[in-house]
């Protein structure tokens, strides 16, 4: 134990010492600074894409999933496969082209662009930061039982530990490089899982052999019903549990990438590419760990530590502290860009948006400070009394976020007569019914998942009230005119398609436009 | 296959080919320039 | 004289066509002009615990006129009043969409401390002054016909950073 905690100290201060070394150098004005300064590579970036999805979910919730339900949990891995390029093609170029016209940053900014009304960006960045909180909540749960597997300290200690570090990275973390460390840290937790699974898969036998192990220990493990097959037949469910990660991934807030500087930005497309890969061959892993636990570790008392544990089995000391570390690491820095996130909701879309104009930078600094506070006060409170499943949280964080938003954009460039009355009745349509129905357990009761009927709610109030107030509350002018462009798309020739630069389009349309 | 039932080799290999038709469809469609102009 | 600047380019005619030539070996260019998007441009201070420069540290932004659309930028190269007798080929500006000065200036400056923050994050807190604003900035863009696979193809190669984009795409 103490040798995985020397290792787990001695991470973090390397990475902190890198950090720090290479920012002093490049630290210089303001511009290269804010601008990045040297473009780091389509591989390096798509790694650093990959560290956002490396969290606390992989690493202990798909596991305690898998551990438990054997594989019921492929049905959330393989929607996640797929959520990448599914959210590329469906909203992809249309939605990219959408936001350029209007001029959006932001996606919640994109929402009120789309469908103007102030409630649209009200009720928007109120949802978002309820999703985000319980995003961060299931860091902070990760984050505890971690730090309490590795350094042996009670989890109360441990989670306040783990909070402490992820508040004190809000803040410090600008005097990092963060560029740096996050590649080096997305590489060591993409080797540390490659080498868990590798060994575990050779500790069991191989797959056939652990499978012929798992079907001898309750044959329900192998089905894709979960144990006493208390899924079988829940169509509803399974559809949910199909659609979380594939569609609910739409609805969160990063969704709409946006340029930011007016730079050459030929890697993002390969790097979108990589990433794709990337999540291939990254996302069955915890999941086929977790259920090959039972086999080395049968009677874990926490299945939210079945990675860790069999990573403490399979692997040597000194890979299991590193590997240990970097999970660490990637669970806070997940947790620091919701948290940062929700400070940019917090200050710009609730704060400047509504109470004060004039917002000044100090202004901007104490709002994104007060909420992160609150959230991680807040989470602090719930997690150490009665922490709920950290799967379970982020599903339900995930599916009311798909159902409140997904509509939204959706509708936003594929439907000309979506309005505001009907975007802002999706949204509540969405966030309410998923809500309660993750709140009052009825995905068992029904046998509908709440993912299904939260998409079918919001779907529904959508067509129905954009219909309905048509005359009261038509699409404004440039909406349409903005629609009428993102419409007339030509398909690229496929060799000029990876490096086209979307943040061009808006201007090339006011040249195309001429042609008419 | 890999020693598990039928339903769940079946489940994931079709999702996984589903969605393979999918991304596949999805640069078809892309190239469709170029095809289009090929025909000419 | 007139109170319009123009940036100058800095992709060469030669460049953009090697640019088009990577990307659509096909393609055969016919015709090659360099056209103008307005912009408003801002420069502003910012004062940043954690940001030292040599001279004060200055931020530009570009707001595209047409759509709001604010971006961060490197120092204008080569500046320059517009003389009215310069022929900038401007494209007619739709209206449904062209932004007010005060819109733009507030896009751009949500712009910059969204960036801000994003990087510096929240050790201490920043303070933005205008130092310049310029109405109108005419950013510069070839646009290369060509045909390709005996269909007219038309490319924007940005003249500033030789991004492209194919028109009607």
């Amino acid at each position: 134990m103490s040798i995985q905690l020397g290792f787990l100290v001695a991470y973090f201060l390397a990475m902190i010492a890198i950090g720090i070394y290479v920012s002093r150098r490049n630290l210089r004005g303001a511009e290269e600074y804010l601008l990045g300064g040297r473009t780091l590579g389509p591989a390096v970036t798509a790694l650093r894409l990959q560290s956002s999805s490396m969290s606390g979910y992989m690493f202990l919730g798909a596991g305690s999933l898998s551990y438990t339900h054997g594989y019921f949990g492929m049905w959330y891995a393989l929607g996640d496969i797929g959520g990448g390029i599914l959210n590329l093609s469906v909203l992809g170029r249309r939605m990219r082209k959408l936001s350029q016209i209007l001029g959006s940053i932001t996606s919640i900014e994109y929402l009120e662009h789309r469908y103007p009304s102030a409630w649209t960006r009200g009720i928007a960045a109120t949802i978002a930061l309820f999703c985000i909180f319980f995003y961060v909540l299931a860091q902070f749960i990760a984050g505890g039982r971690g730090l309490a597997a590795v350094a042996g300290v009670s989890y109360p200690v441990a989670l306040a530990l783990a909070i402490g570090v992820i508040v004190l990275y809000t803040y410090l973390g600008g005097y990092l490089a963060v560029a740096y460390t996050d590649f080096v840290q997305a590489i060591i937790m993409l080797v540390g899982m490659m080498w868990i699974l590798m060994a575990t898969l050779s500790a069991v036998g191989g797959l056939a052999e652990g499978n012929a192990m798992l079907g001898a220990m309750d044959p329900d493990l192998l089905t894709m019903w979960g144990r006493d097959l208390v899924y079988q037949n829940q169509w509803g469910i399974v559809l949910g549990a199909l659609l979380v990660f594939s569609i609910g991934y739409m609805g969160w807030p990063h969704v709409v990438v946006s340029h930011m500087a007016m730079k050459r930005p030929g890697v993002a497309r390969k790097a979108g590419v990589y990433s794709m890969l990337f999540n291939l061959l990254f996302i069955p892993g915890p999941y086929l760990v977790g259920m090959f636990a039972l086999i080395l570790l049968p009677t874990l008392s926490d299945p939210e530590l079945a990675i860790f544990s069999v990573a403490e089995h399979v692997l040597p000391s000194f890979a299991v502290g590193i590997v240990m570390a970097a999970i660490m690491a990637a669970i806070m820095s997940t947790a620091d860009a919701l948290l940062l996130q929700a400070g940019t909701i917090a200050s710009q879309d609730l704060y400047l948006r509504f109470l004060n104009r004039n917002m000044t930078g100090n202004q901007m600094v104490i709002v994104s400070r007060t909420i992160i506070m609150s959230l991680a006060l807040l989470g602090y409170m719930i997690a150490v009394v009665d922490p709920p499943g950290i799967a379970a949280i982020v599903i339900f964080a995930t599916t009311v976020l798909g159902s409140a938003f997904v509509p939204a954009y959706v509708c936003a460039v594929w439907w000309k007569k979506a309005n505001a009355a009907g975007a802002i009745a999706s949204m509540i349509a969405g966030t309410v019914t998923a809500v309660a129905w993750g709140l009052m357990g009825l995905d068992d009761t029904t046998g509908l998942g709440a993912m299904l009927v939260g998409l079918a709610c919001s779907t529904t109030a959508m067509i129905v009230v954009s219909l309905c107030t048509r005359g009261s509350c038509p699409v404004p002018k440039n909406v349409i005119e903005a629609l009428a462009a993102t419409e007339n798309i030509a398909p690229v020739p496929a060799s000029a398609w990876t490096k086209q630069d979307s943040s061009l389009s808006a201007q090339a349309d006011a040249l195309n436009r001429e042609k008419k | 296959m890999l020693n598990l039932p039928i339903f769940t080799s079946l489940v994931i290999a079709g999702v996984i080919l589903a969605w393979i038709v999918y991304t596949a469809a999805f640069l078809y469609v892309s190239r469709h320039y170029d095809r289009e102009n090929e025909d000419r | 004289m007139t109170n319009e600047y123009v940036l100058r380019r800095q992709v060469t005619r030669m460049d953009a066509h090697a640019i088009v030539h990577r990307n659509l070996p096909d393609a055969a260019p016919e015709c090659t002009e360099l056209r103008h998007h307005p912009f408003v441009g801002f420069v502003h201070a910012v004062n940043h615990r954690m940001v030292t420069a040599e001279v004060s540290p200055l931020i530009h932004t570009l707001v595209d006129r047409f759509t709001g659309r604010p971006y961060l930028s490197d120092p204008w190269p080569g500046l320059t009043n517009r003389v009215d007798s310069m022929g900038l080929n401007e494209p007619t500006d739709p209206e449904w969409n062209a932004v007010s000065l005060n819109q733009a200036r507030h896009n751009a400056t949500r712009l910059i401390r969204t960036s801000l923050v994003r990087r510096l994050k929240l050790a201490h807190g920043h303070s933005l002054h205008e130092k310049q604003c310029l109405e109108t900035v005419w950013k510069p863009n070839w646009v290369i016909t060509a045909s390709y696979r005996r269909r007219p193809l038309q490319v924007l190669v940005d003249a500033l950073t030789g991004g492209y984009y194919i028109l009607g795409t």
